[in-house]
């Protein structure tokens, strides 16, 4: 049989290994963002969309929680009367999903010198999962906050995910309003 | 002289004769309603058997109706004789299958039910002593009699045996318009038995042998006699036969298949209605299986998948075709060799091992998949360079238990869930200061991909925590797929 094939197919590998290496995130996911939710100043926040319509919310690097580099001492999803932990979904249509909003609140975050912060959804959709490693570990949101720190998982329904996505901005457009200063 | 009738009077024989040829019952009908069930007996032509009732009448003529019989609505009449017959032949000369042996499957009109019902009722009434008794499955059926005569007649003209257990079927679906009319009293008897349906799927789905069977069962005859009359004689009054199919049992092909192409999908990928990958493993497989075996159904079944951009090397996964209602079945081990070698012409997709298999091996098939374990080789990425001590490390790591939640990628179709899985062990060679190979056995059903980039953090453990650092994978190749089956044709 096609023994040569067993090994790397070399030519293509050496392509791989010379050049840049794009993160998980740049290769399968396009960042859109929100900036100033629910009317909070520089309290961005980052979507990324994967191509099958999925939507991890995060933190945006412009936030204040990790622009000025605070230390956070607690994340609850018990927020404005709703707790995020309590969604319990089942089967392949997610069913008993809590219903998002772009206003919905998903989670609430105090910092060590007391401030405290309300993050966001930004789109609608079924709430899939909350990123429950942030309650034992909420350093991760300043740590990683684009991966391992995400927020949460949120799944729009079928057709309706352009309608959602279409208000979001992209990187570009992102890149240029936040560093012309405002 | 008729085989074992329920009479042995021959004057009650003359009455009961006499009764059903009055309701216009032709020969076939009346011997078994008088309870013949001689396979022999029924071998012979309708003009011997009318000659057969008429002596036990003392020869009287004009006994016999020229109108379709009501009990059988002409199957065991026009349907036997030599004109329908031809056109079965021609119908199996035309559709082109080959075949050692055959049967044929009857559907008969649904109402044939409540005719039988009424006859055999108004024979119950009439001799009570002789009928009393009797069930319906006494009475040999219209298929059964419809079989005994034409089965030889089929057998001879086609140069092939009627047998029961054939692969090939020769299917006549008999239909009769006024069916459905006829049963509808049934519904006002067991209206829940009946419930019509928004969209009625196809012909006769409301009254279907099985319902109208249960109803009869529980009427009372006085219900049925007041309900239901044997309906006249007339020339319309009789089946058409309009579909003669012929069907072969599906073949089964199994085999392993090496995949080489990154771009390649398993199973043909179309997406609004466009192709998102130009053939598949599935179709390179198939097309040549269909030139020779000349099916009109495939479906493909494998012991697990890999991804588009994944190749799979080794010996290969194990797969099965099934091939439906082929129309060629007579091939050889040389043939197969044949159709494998076609196949290999492909670049991106080779074959070893093809060979036909029963049915009931699809299941070692899935057993594979669900047990067997898989071994990987992947090239990994690390942000940082990983010391000749933190490799060694993964080598060391031995039946690591990993927590995997439903992968992001696959998280739009799949529920979500939390699968506990086992690495059984790995190792890792350098390949350059960024760059190393990770082999792994694992159980089946791992996403290594996850298990390497960790996934948000939602496989844990993960590559990155075993090594502290970052680490994304490149390029994913399976190895091997550990299922003894099917066996090995000692292909090279």
């Amino acid at each position: 049989m096609a023994d040569d094939n067993q090994q790397h197919d070399f030519e293509g590998s050496k392509r791989l290994l010379e050049s840049e290496h794009p993160s998980l995130v740049d290769r399968y996911y396009q960042s859109r963002y929100l900036i100033d939710s629910q009317s909070k100043k520089n309290e961005d926040i980052c979507i990324l969309t994967h191509s099958n319509r999925i939507c991890i919310v995060t933190v945006a690097e412009w936030h204040p929680l990790l622009r000025e580099k605070k230390t956070i001492s607690q994340i609850s999803y018990d927020v404005e009367g709703v707790n995020r932990m309590d969604n319990k979904i089942s089967g392949k249509g997610k069913r008993g999903a809590q219903l998002l909003t772009p206003s919905s609140p998903l989670c609430e975050v105090t910092c060590t010198d007391g401030s405290k912060y309300i993050i966001t959804c930004g789109v609608r959709g079924q709430l899939i999962e909350v990123n429950e490693t942030l309650l034992k570990s909420p350093d991760l949101l300043s740590l990683k906050p684009q991966t391992e720190g995400y927020i949460a998982i949120v799944l729009p329904k079928l057709g309706d995910f352009e309608g959602t996505t279409k208000n979001l901005l992209s990187k570009d457009e992102y890149i240029k309003i936040r560093s012309s200063g405002t | 002289m008729c085989g074992n009738i329920f009479s042995s009077d021959p004057t009650v024989t003359k009455e009961i004769v006499l009764l059903l040829t009055q309701d216009g019952l032709c020969p076939r009908c009346v011997l078994r309603f008088l309870g013949a069930g001689d396979v022999g007996l029924f071998r012979a032509t309708s003009e011997e058997l009318a000659q057969k009732v008429k002596s036990l009448v003392d020869d009287q003529d004009d006994i016999f109706s020229p109108l379709p019989c009501p009990a059988c609505l002409g199957i065991l009449q026009v349907y036997l004789e030599e004109g329908f017959l031809n056109r079965v032949v021609e119908a199996v000369r035309t559709s082109d299958h080959q075949f050692k042996n055959f049967i044929c499957s009857l559907t008969t009109p649904v109402c044939s039910l409540l005719r039988e019902h009424a006859i055999l009722l108004l024979l119950k009434e009439k001799f009570k002593s002789l009928y009393e008794h009797r069930e319906v499955e006494e009475i040999s059926s219209v298929k059964d009699v419809w079989k005994w005569r034409s089965g030889p007649l089929l057998a001879a003209a086609l140069d092939a045996p009627f047998e029961l257990k054939s692969k090939f079927d020769i299917i006549l679906n008999f239909t009769y318009e006024k069916s459905d009319k006829e049963c509808t009293f049934l519904s006002y008897h067991s209206p829940e038995v009946f419930r019509k349906r928004k969209q009625q799927r196809s012909y006769g789905d409301t009254y279907t042998r099985a319902n109208v069977a249960r109803v009869l069962s529980k009427m009372t005859e006085g219900y049925f006699k007041r309900n239901y009359s044997l309906p006249k004689s007339n020339e319309t009054n009789v089946c058409l036969c309009e579909d003669i199919r012929c069907v072969h049992d599906a073949v089964f092909v199994a085999g392993r298949y090496n995949k080489y192409s990154r771009t390649l999908s398993q199973t043909p990928w179309i997406l609004d209605g466009g192709r998102k990958s130009e053939s598949s493993v599935e179709e390179e497989i198939c097309g040549p299986l269909k030139k020779k075996f000349l099916f009109t159904e495939q479906r493909f079944s494998s012991s697990g998948r890999e991804d588009v951009d994944v190749r799979m090397l080794g010996k290969g996964r194990p797969f099965v075709v099934e091939m439906g209602d082929p129309h060629r079945v007579r091939l050889t081990p040389e043939d197969l060799a044949e159709i494998q070698q076609e196949i290999n012409k492909s670049a991106d997709v080779k074959v070893r091992d093809l060979q036909i298999v029963e049915k009931n091996d699809i299941n070692k098939l899935k057993e594979g998949e669900i047990e067997k374990t898989k071994t990987y080789s992947a090239l990994c990425w690390s942000k940082e360079p990983l010391s000749q001590e933190q490799l060694q490390k993964l080598q060391e790591v031995k039946d690591l238990v990993i927590y995997q939640k439903t992968p992001i990628r696959v998280l739009h179709r799949r529920p979500l869930a939390t699968r506990e899985r086992v690495v059984y062990s790995m190792s890792a060679e350098k390949v350059d200061d960024l760059h190393f190979t990770l082999n792994l056995l694992t159980q089946a059903g791992t996403y290594i991909k996850e298990f390497v980039h960790g996934d948000f953090g939602r496989t844990t453990p993960n590559l990155g925590t075993l090594t502290g650092v970052e680490c994304d994978i490149l390029e994913l190749d399976v190895q091997s797929v550990e299922l003894d089956w099917p066996p090995s044709l000692g292909d090279t």
